[in-house]
């Protein structure tokens, strides 16, 4: 692998680093959001060494690459590779030509570079950086994209000079020999490489591409319905509609607000006055567990039912009355829709349609408008139920629905937990075979029993770092763990209420405890996800038991300290969804009527404000009273005023500043003495180095040769070699051109005598 | 105050390939926007868009705010390399222009490198240098400047035309002399080598008596001293070297090679004058013209040098002049101490009594035709033999 060391001359014509380190940077940005959005460590890796290498040998002023031979042997290789993928593979298309310009990129930063391959690397990189945009519309990349535009603007602008000063270096006309020398170009085409310049120009031209990009996104054709296609990571969490126990993890709750709820008919008792059952808001019911996983049973097909978008007519029905929750979802939501247990109504938006199923669950039926905030009423029956109440719930909910959840255990564990239950209610299952004609009330009582034992018995955590996988979730949580969180408790509840065929399924959803008075509703963030047991007796029907020890909870939810991060970026990653992930052709129609509408507002406002003005002016002249709109006036003038000063104070500042630092950078320090030569009669040509004019300089006015020439030496280092005197070269070297400036000015016979 | 003239301020734009290409992947991006809706995928469209128009204007902006000033030297040798200057000024306070190219705009046989300014700063100014070569002799018309820039992305050029006429007087190119030309007059005049003193300056040539109206300062006091009359110095002026080129510029129509082979003549006729003005020779020239002869008495200096070569920079066609007539013009006292050359296409049919005349009156004669350049002079390297035409 050769290296090639490029002369100072080389590097001031081509401008190699000033053109490689930002590209380089280009490319990395690329693979680098390609490699993240696909998943590829080996891609993400293999990139950045790759960029990485060519960094430190590039800072070296060198170039490494390979000979084309084994170049062309890599594309071949590539390719035969996109093909295995095409043809092999069920890796979308747009993803496999990803893979293969990821190769082809890396392949070429080890290639010999001209201006050619400068391009193609630039073109590249915006190929993947448009093909990453195709698989990935998450938030993280939208700055990546921001940023990666900005550079890319930056490369292509300093590549437009290089190329420039390409041309310029390789002009040659037939009556030259050759080229002329790099430094004799660089005299006549550059004097100080626009580094400040081409940062200013960069946002002048990048804010308005940003502009037209968001105005193409805003305006461009949609299609309906976006809400699908976009990820599900953004939905409300800490509600899932499947638990996994088992796996070993530190579980971290967020303080993100997921609903808001107005109990209309409440007292003004910070809510206490709710029944128990109207606090929990059940989302899912879990009937199903089986290798230390929950599910449903009947999976997402089990909303048969229309849900009754109006109390029940019966008056006998509503002895209690109805409790009416207003839900408001202050995220977007899943397909399920959050309800006490037994709603016997729900009064969705007017476009939502809502389905239930025989477990009294409720979810939208378009799936897409269940992707947006819905604020919908919840009528539920309060507990206890009466007899009618109770078979209006069975009608409601069908045939079938009160049996308990399908266990299935290895043998050894369901021996182990029955033991468990039978040592723990031993008593009461003999009373309850004694006496089969209370089975549903011993049946409650042993739930009630089994709710104690693990509320006493057991520790709330949300540290389960320790669990092991290989066991089963309940079997590690009773009889090792000992300590676990609401999935785990009411897991342990349901199993143990299922093995002594009392029946008993697990329910998730939120549970209400924070009420905020200044809005009058109960605010339900992310860490009140919950789950509980609903046991079922004929008398009671469904009950929730909650096993779950609420003191441990308390503590055990302390946030960490970088939680308000997480919140934040889930805030932002929410908010992206809502605003731009999902933004389709009715959001484009509501946009554009609002827009309308708020230009008119503010036309007719400014309207307004002038005719009032009008008014005060009069009121001013005719009565000599200053009224509060005038004053208001005024006050906004001076603001705008000291609003003008200021920007003009900082502009001040700033170029003074600017004035301060300009010493520090390049700075051509025998402009002095060239002005005095080119008044003396011998201008600066073009046709002319610094040295040659300097020579011709000494020889014409008897100048100190040594002199000149460190000069000359110290002005080209600094220019070219790009090494920047220190403080004390400057203020000598200063002093020397004043030196032979006043050389310069002295009668030609003393300064020979001088010199 | 007079109105500016809007042509001046018109700059045109162009889609270069590289910009074609941008677009058609636009359009390419917006295709995927529409068909994946990936929101991202538009911002990417639109500003690609965006950033192509915004390069655009930028462009235009930069080219409209740039002054240029040529600094162009009024001569030149045909096929040598004019170094030149274009003085740069931005007229804006703020905005830089940057990746400014120059363009000469000039009528065909000028070769133009082109002038490349990387940074224009605001209100500052920058002298960009440029060369060019003119491979025809004779008076080349610079109509303007073409200012072109691809900054930012090289997308779109644009370009603007700045008005700015210029005559560039081509000189013959120089060749090299093969022969010692120069030297062959005075040696047959005598056996002493031609006076290398300059600016008149006399030479001493000895001690002779006093005569009435002789100068007191010129008295040799030391050698007058023993004597009754009084020695003087006697100096003499030396007569400086002259060379006078006759140029026959008639084309013989019947002889197709007669216009090539009249510029090599030029050619030679310019490389003689500028070796013996080099040398310290007074030149002089006598050649036909469209108007009647024209006869330039021999003279030394530089602007000596400019008058002889802009006259045979401006021989055209139209100087179809008889030999006869140009001699006729010359005045004897031109000639007399001369080492006149006569440069003619047709040595064999010259009249006996131009030849005749001119051998009277010059201190030499030499007679150079065509076919004896190739033993007196070489050409310049770029005129390649073949390029002759065929006879």
């Amino acid at each position: 692998m050769p290296l090639n060391r490029y002369t100072t001359a080389d590097l001031v014509l081509t401008e190699r680093r000033r053109m490689e380190q930002p590209l380089l940077l280009l490319i990395w940005l690329g693979t680098a959001a390609f490699s993240l959005a696909e998943g590829s460590t080996l891609y993400f890796l293999s990139g950045t060494v790759g960029v990485g290498v060519n960094w430190l040998v590039v800072r070296r002023n060198m170039e490494i690459y390979l000979h084309r031979r084994y170049v062309h042997i890599g594309v071949a290789v590539s390719l035969l590779l996109l093909a295995i993928e095409v043809l092999y593979t069920t890796v979308p298309l747009h993803v496999t030509v990803g893979h293969f310009m990821m190769l082809i990129q890396l392949l070429k930063l080890f290639e010999q570079k001209r201006s050619r391959d400068y391009l193609q690397l630039m073109v590249l990189s915006l190929f993947l950086m448009v093909d990453t945009a195709l698989i990935c519309s998450s938030v993280w990349f939208a700055p990546l994209v921001a940023v990666y535009l900005l550079l890319a603007c930056y490369v292509a602008m300093v590549f437009t000079i290089k190329r420039g000063l390409d041309e310029a270096g390789a002009a040659r006309l037939r009556s030259e020999p050759g080229p002329l020398s790099p430094r004799q170009v660089a005299w006549n085409v550059i004097r100080q490489w626009p580094g400040g310049a081409l940062q200013r120009i960069l946002w002048w031209i990048a804010i308005p591409a940003l502009g037209a990009g968001i105005l193409a996104f805003l305006l461009t054709p949609r299609a309906a319905g976006l809400a699908d296609a976009a990820s599900q990571d953004v939905l409300t969490t800490g509600f899932h509609t499947s638990i996994c126990l088992g796996q070993p993890r530190k579980v971290y709750q967020s303080d993100r607000v997921v609903l808001r709820i107005a109990v209309p008919t409440r007292n003004t008792d910070n809510g206490m006055s709710l029944p128990l059952s109207s606090r929990y808001l059940r989302g899912a019911v879990l009937d199903q567990y089986r290798n230390s996983t929950w599910k449903n049973s009947r999976g997402a097909e089990r909303y048969p039912f229309p849900a009754p978008s109006s109390p029940p007519g019966d008056r006998t029905l509503l002895a209690a009355g109805l409790v009416r929750q207003t839900i408001q979802t202050m995220t977007l939501g899943p397909v399920e829709l959050f309800a006490p247990y037994p709603t016997v109504g729900l009064i969705p938006p007017r476009d939502v349609k809502v389905m239930h199923s025989s477990s009294l669950e409720y979810a939208v039926r378009d799936h897409s408008t269940s992707r947006r905030r819905l604020r919908y009423d919840a009528l539920s029956f309060p507990f206890p139920l009466n007899d009618r109440q109770r078979a209006y719930l069975k009608r409601m909910r069908g045939s079938g629905d009160i049996s308990g959840a399908t266990i299935e255990l290895p043998p050894d564990v369901r021996a182990r937990l029955l033991a468990l239950a039978n040592r723990w209610c031993g008593d009461l299952l003999e009373k309850r075979r004694r006496e089969p004609d209370r089975t549903a009330e011993w049946n409650l009582a042993l739930a009630r029993r089994i709710e104690m034992r693990l509320k006493g018995q057991y520790e709330y955590t949300l540290d389960l770092s320790e669990s092991n996988p290989t066991r089963d979730g309940v079997e590690d949580f009773l009889f090792f763990l000992h300590r676990g969180h609401c999935e785990y408790f009411a897991s342990a509840m349901a199993v143990l209420c299922n093995l002594l065929e009392v029946p008993a399924r697990l329910a998730v959803g939120f549970v209400m405890e924070e009420y905020d008075p200044e809005t009058d509703e109960f605010i339900i963030r992310e860490r009140d996800a919950h789950a509980w047991c609903e046991v079922y007796s004929d008398a009671t029907d469904w009950t929730i038991f909650d096993p779950t020890p609420s003191e441990g909870r308390q503590e055990t939810t302390k946030r960490p300290w970088y939680a308000f991060l997480k919140d934040f970026f889930q805030e932002i990653q929410f908010q992206w969804y809502q605003q731009i992930v999902r933004y389709d052709a009715a959001e484009q129609r509501n946009l554009a009527e609002r827009t309308a509408d708020g230009a008119w507002l503010f036309w007719m406002a400014i309207l307004r404000g002038l005719t009032q003005l009008r008014e005060s002016f009069w009121k001013l002249l005719q009565e000599g009273v200053v009224d509060r709109i005038l004053w208001r006036f005024l006050v906004v003038l001076q603001v705008l005023a000291a609003g003008i000063l200021l920007l003009l104070l900082l502009r001040r500042i700033r170029h003074l500043r600017g004035r301060c630092r300009a010493g520090r950078k390049y700075d051509f320090l025998l402009e002095p003495l060239l002005i005095l030569l080119e008044q003396r009669g011998l201008p600066s040509l073009p046709s002319r180095t610094l040295q040659q004019h300097m020579r011709q300089a000494r020889e014409q006015f008897h100048l100190p040769a040594d002199r000149l020439e460190a000069l000359v030496f110290l002005q080209y280092r600094w220019r070219w070699g790009g090494q920047t005197p220190s403080e004390e070269e400057l203020r000598q070297a200063r002093q020397e051109v004043a030196a032979l400036c006043e050389l310069l000015q002295m009668p030609s016979a003393k300064r020979q005598i001088a010199s | 105050m007079a109105r500016r003239d809007k042509s001046t301020r018109r700059a045109t734009l162009r889609v270069t390939l590289a910009g074609w290409l941008f677009l058609m992947s636009s359009l390419v991006v917006g295709l995927a926007a529409v068909k994946s809706q990936m929101p991202l995928m538009f911002v990417l469209f639109g500003s690609m868009l965006g950033g192509m128009a915004v390069s655009s204007i930028l462009a235009r902006n930069m080219i409209l705010a740039a002054q240029v000033q040529r600094e162009l030297p009024p001569r030149a040798w045909q096929f040598e390399t004019v170094y030149f200057g274009y003085v740069l000024r931005n007229r804006l306070r703020r905005r830089p222009s940057l990746g400014l190219l120059l363009q000469e705009i000039a009528p065909r046989g000028v070769e133009n490198a082109h002038g490349y300014c990387v940074y224009l700063p605001g209100r500052g100014a920058f002298r960009a240098g440029c060369r060019l070569t003119a491979e025809n002799r004779g008076r080349v018309v610079l109509s303007g400047v073409r200012l072109a820039t691809k900054f930012p992305f090289g997308l779109v050029v644009a370009r603007r035309d700045i008005p700015q006429p210029a005559s560039l007087v081509v000189w013959p190119a120089r060749g090299r002399l093969r022969g010692e030309l120069l030297c062959r007059g005075a040696r047959e005049a005598s056996s002493a080598p031609p006076s290398r003193l300059q600016g008149g300056q006399d030479e001493f040539v000895g001690l002779r008596e006093y005569r009435q109206g002789d100068s007191p300062r010129w008295i040799h006091w030391r050698r007058s001293a023993g004597r009754e009359t009084p020695v003087v110095r006697e100096l003499a002026h030396p007569v400086p070297d002259v060379l006078f080129l006759v140029l026959d510029t008639h084309l013989d129509e019947s002889e197709p090679l007669a216009a090539w082979q009249r510029e090599r003549l030029l050619r030679f006729a310019a490389t003689l004058i500028d070796e013996a003005l080099g040398r310290g020779y007074q030149a002089g020239l006598a050649l036909g013209t469209a108007s009647g002869p024209r006869v330039l008495l021999p003279a030394a200096g530089v602007a000596a040098r400019i008058h002889l070569l802009d006259a045979l920079a401006d021989v055209s066609d139209a100087d179809n002049i008889p030999l006869r007539t140009v001699v006729e013009a010359i005045p004897l006292s031109a000639v007399r101490n001369a080492q006149t050359i006569l440069l003619t296409e047709a040595k064999e049919s010259l009249p006996p009594m131009v030849q005749a005349n001119l051998a009277q009156s010059a201190r030499h004669l030499e007679i150079v035709s065509p076919a004896e350049l190739e033993f007196l002079f070489e050409d310049h390297p770029l005129i390649h033999p073949r390029e002759a035409p065929c006879r």
